[in-house]
């Protein structure tokens, strides 16, 4: 039941809204200005789905009243200049989760991160959540969606006879490019709130040590192809260790001793 | 102003030929659309002559594609098999959105009037044309996909430790 209810938020969070899409692209490519309300619903549903996404997957937020966590958290987040309300600590649960969110204006960081991170890592996780915060990256990853959803609207509304004509290559377009746009704004979200995390603690070993725990923790590649990465919500491990090295000003050698250190000697040679 | 010629999409030819006596640019990007519209006609006529074919094709690739990959990485040694499994499953996204695009590509070339007939012919007095058209744009890649994740999700258990 677990399962089933995972893979139905999780179609009603991507699937769904892509057909949605497809619909609305439809009427538009017709001349008419009405599809829209189709993309509107589908950025409505996709929302609702990815919040029932995350409690089928077991992600709670629960609130931290007091604690070391909190008041370390607090008192960083005061440092960075930025204002958050709350604090969550999530329970890994049955999916074993191993995270941390940064949401409009409060962080979350799940309860297993202590086991597998020092003091300072989770300073580094903590730093990099409230940098999602300070730099706004929620409200700027909701004007991205809607302002590419509205100028290729326009576009192929002005344009709806070149639309019908190239039908098959306008279609593919307009379900996998606007995917590909918001995961690279994504990634580069990723990489702005390392570089402000790293500036912060000024500590870029403690950063990339952080990422390549968690990188062991979920078994994730270090590395991935071009083409795989363009729908990757995050860079891969490699990329992103050499952004954090380049931000905090460490040379390469250090970089592939470090990663040696951690056990990743492909990377390191790479 | 040169008006653009409207283009019938299912018959691939121009209906409205345009703009004589305008600049040379002009015209190649006017006739531009009837080209390609001419191009995608012949595309259009392979693809019909076996359209339900082709849809239900591409609907059962991502679970093929997944009961495949999800054997041989269960057949796989121990320390290969979730390095392995984390490498199809980051083509996930991927797999959706290009289903979902194929999908429309084929419902659009000639889908639209070939499955629902196709339906309604196997499945007299169930549903009329039209609601057929309407529910069969959105079940069968709904299903197949939910399919696809659950299966996704049953080797990651295995192969991940998920429970």
């Amino acid at each position: 039941v677990a399962l089933l209810r995972r893979a139905w938020w999780r179609l009603v969070s991507f699937v769904i809204p892509l057909l949605m899409v497809a619909s609305g692209f439809r009427v538009i490519f017709t001349g008419k200005i009405v599809g829209t309300v189709w993309l509107i619903s589908a950025g409505i549903v996709s929302h609702v789905g990815t919040v029932f996404l995350r409690r089928a997957e077991g992600v709670k937020f629960n609130r931290l009243k007091s604690g070391e966590l909190r008041n370390r958290a607090l008192k960083m987040a005061d440092h960075m200049g930025v204002t958050i309300g709350r604090v969550y600590i999530v329970p890994a649960g049955k999916g074993h989760l191993t995270n941390a969110y940064g949401l409009s204006n409060a962080i979350g960081l799940t309860d297993s991160l202590g086991q597998c991170l020092t003091k300072t890592q989770i300073d580094y996780v903590m730093a990099h959540e409230l940098a999602h915060v300070s730099l706004k990256h929620a409200r700027k990853h909701l004007l991205v969606v809607l302002g590419m959803f509205f100028v290729l609207s326009l576009v192929l509304f002005r344009f709806s006879h070149y639309a019908m004509a190239l039908l098959p290559f306008a279609e593919i377009a307009v379900i996998v490019g606007p995917l590909v746009v918001i995961y690279y704004f994504s990634r580069q979200f990723e990489y702005a709130a390392d570089a402000f995390a790293v500036d912060f603690t000024g500590d870029p070993e403690a950063a990339i040590r952080a990422l390549v725990n968690l990188h062991k923790i979920h078994q994730v590649p270090a590395q991935c192809d071009r083409f795989a990465e363009l729908f990757m919500t995050h860079p891969p491990l490699a990329r992103r260790a050499a952004a954090i090295a380049k931000a905090g000003g460490m040379p390469k050698e250090r970089l592939d001793r470090i990663l040696s250190d951690e056990g990743v000697p492909a990377l390191a040679a790479q | 102003v040169c008006r653009l010629p409207l283009v019938d999409y299912k018959s691939a030819r121009i209906i409205n030929p345009g703009c004589r006596g305008c600049p040379l640019t002009t015209q190649v990007w006017v006739t531009l659309p009837g080209v390609m519209a001419n191009a995608l006609g012949l595309a259009t006529g392979a693809v019909s002559a076996n359209t339900v074919f082709i849809a239900e094709s591409i609907l059962f690739v991502p679970i093929v594609l997944t009961f495949s990959f999800g054997w041989l990485v269960l057949h796989s040694s121990q320390r290969e098999q979730t390095k392995a499994w984390l490498v199809w499953r980051g083509f996930g996204r991927f797999v959706l959105a290009a289903t979902v695009a194929a999908w429309w590509v084929t419902w659009d070339l000639d889908g639209r009037s070939e499955i629902p007939a196709t339906f309604v012919r196997k499945f007299p007095g169930t549903w009329d044309r039209s609601n057929a058209e309407a529910f069969l744009f959105w079940l069968p890649p709904v299903v197949s996909l939910g399919v696809f994740l659950v299966v996704c999700y049953v080797v990651d258990r295995w192969v991940l430790k998920q429970r």
